[in-house]
């Protein structure tokens, strides 16, 4: 893509303001939400599929140059991956602590006790895909760990209704 | 292959820079088998090859108490570890940091983690894949996670059956017509000393449903032996640990030509008394060999059909239990007694202890760099 000579020098703001630009931050959280889980295939379709599309569509409707559009991207590529970094490394501590105040398995209510299960691998992985099963098991450790807030919930909610 | 032979004493705490780039020379890759018993570790230079640490360490943590004496123990260490700390038990407060294949003692585990850290050298980034048992659960994953934070810098955990199957296979045989994959179908038990596991590997990494678990694994059989020789000899003043030691120089299944008569020698009121534990040693033995039968038994039955034959040729049996005398045989006895076509149970001695550690060295070697899961310090 390469800038008219009479194209009028925007800020970064303006290139940066309107929807098109949120549709694209949008899907970068989510990509990359999607692959700090371990669910690389769903990560890779949005990165492939999706995002060039809303890319194209934002850079022709902002009229910002190439080199304005590239440099606005990859700083907000950077931003949301140190995010969800962040996030995620929180997001661990926060359930450590909410597992460290849920009660003993023993003392837990009967429908809760699958929060314990193993982290196992829900789907067939070919054993020479050994980054496949890597993130198959990110996948199934995220997955387990999404149930664990609503078992502490859930157990303080029972413990304050008896 | 470089083996390393630090004195195994307390290593202090590495400080962790997570802003170094990783660099072939700046970043070693692990594989560790974080064993009840015995750990093994195995580290090569990311983007190398070739293995320059083969370890294997007992997983015990020595505490020296307030009352010995200056000079008792070398450097009058507050700490030893593995080998040395065993050697040194009798003036130690004796800690294993594992129960059931899973952090049991957090601070324990903490220290010995970075004993192993110490053992790797110089200080730079470390990533390691550390197995954990097949029926570990999210909370035994977040304390080991704990007590490797800030002694390695990022980690991956995958299940030891994974890296079992994982180690043994060997790539450069592939295109040998007359390599046996062992991934391709087979059974592998793993009996460890907190659980045993049982899986079918037939291509693909086992699922949910290709894999059983029970906590009847070396740690039960060392209660069995214990119970047993406690109700013969009241007195006898047996331990866990003697247990231990004694299971794993008589322990049989089965077939008493395996067995040889196991004799102890235990001190009673100061004076040596030889006792008779064989009885106790078969009983706890074949308790696991049941166990592990019933498993194997159920896992056949949810093979596709089509599979059994071949698969029923490539039963594994890794793990400290595979080293029970006739274990094989009696597994392979009992399900050919069930009426299953001619199985062939193989065992895979005293290397099992490396396998679980030189899978996970492969899995950190096919580690994408997003994958690493960073440990703060």
């Amino acid at each position: 893509m390469s800038a008219h000579p009479n194209t009028p020098t925007l800020s970064r703001y303006d290139v940066e303001a309107g929807s098109g630009w949120d549709h694209i931050v949008s899907l970068t959280v989510e990509a990359c939400l999607h692959r700090s889980e371990g669910r690389e295939r769903i990560a890779a379709k949005i990165v492939q599929e999706r995002l060039p599309a809303a890319i194209r569509a934002w850079s022709l409707a902002c009229g910002a140059s190439a080199a304005s559009c590239k440099e606005s991207l990859k700083a907000m590529f950077s931003r949301v991956r140190e995010q969800v970094a962040i996030a995620s490394v929180q997001r661990r501590l926060i359930l450590a602590e909410l597992t460290a105040r849920a009660p003993a398995p023993a003392e837990r209510a009967a429908p809760l006790r699958s929060a314990a299960a193993p982290v196992c691998l829900r789907e067939r992985i070919r054993f020479d895909d050994v980054s496949g099963m890597l993130d198959a098991l990110a996948g199934a450790e995220a997955d387990c760990a999404s149930s664990r807030p609503a078992e502490a919930f859930e157990t303080t909610r029972l413990a304050l209704s008896v | 292959m470089k083996t390393a032979s630090l004195p195994e004493i307390s290593a202090p705490a590495q400080v962790i820079n997570a802003d170094a780039p990783a660099t072939a020379k700046n970043t070693l890759l692990v594989g560790l088998d974080w064993g009840t018993n015995t750990s093994s570790l195995m580290a090569c230079p990311l983007g190398s090859s070739e293995t320059t640490i083969t370890e294997q360490i007992p997983t015990v943590v020595g505490y020296t108490p307030d009352n010995v004496l200056d000079g008792v123990i070398p450097g009058d260490a507050k700490r030893l570890f593995g080998r040395m700390a065993l050697k040194y038990k009798a003036h130690l407060d004796i800690i294993r940091p594992l129960k059931g294949g899973v952090i049991a003692d957090l601070e324990a585990a903490r220290l010995f983690a970075q004993h192993l850290r110490g053992i790797l050298g110089e200080p730079r980034e470390v990533r390691a894949v550390i197995g954990m048992p097949a029926s570990s659960d999210l909370a035994a994953r977040e304390n080991a996670r704990n007590a490797v934070a800030g002694v390695f810098h990022k980690v991956l955990f995958v299940p030891e059956p994974f890296l079992a199957a994982l180690g043994f296979r060997d790539e450069s045989k592939l295109n040998d017509p007359k390599y046996n994959d062992p991934v391709l179908n087979s059974l592998y038990i793993d009996i460890g000393a907190g659980s045993s596991d049982v899986c079918l590997v037939q291509g693909h990494y086992p699922t949910i449903e290709d894999q059983l678990s029970a906590p009847f694994a070396g740690d039960a059989v060392d209660q069995v032996i214990l119970d047993s020789a406690l109700a013969s000899y009241p007195d006898c003043g047996l331990t866990l640990a003697r247990i231990r030691e004694i299971k794993e120089q008589f322990s049989f299944v089965h077939t008493t030509e395996t067995a040889k008569p196991a004799i102890a020698t235990v001190m009673v009121g100061g004076k040596a008394m030889k006792i008779d534990l064989t009885r106790a040693i078969q009983a706890g033995c074949e308790a696991l060999l049941e166990r592990v039968y019933e498993m194997t038994r159920n896992l056949i039955a949810r093979a596709n059909p089509d599979t059994v034959a071949e698969l029923l040729q490539n039963i594994i049996v890794t793990g400290g239990g595979s080293l029970i005398k006739g274990f094989g045989a009696a597994l392979q006895a009992k399900l050919a007694a069930e009426g299953f076509a001619g199985p062939k149970v193989t065992i895979l001695g005293e290397n099992y202890k490396v396998y679980v550690a030189k899978g996970a060295l492969k899995a950190a070697r096919h580690a994408k760099e997003r994958q690493w899961q960073t440990l703060l310090s």
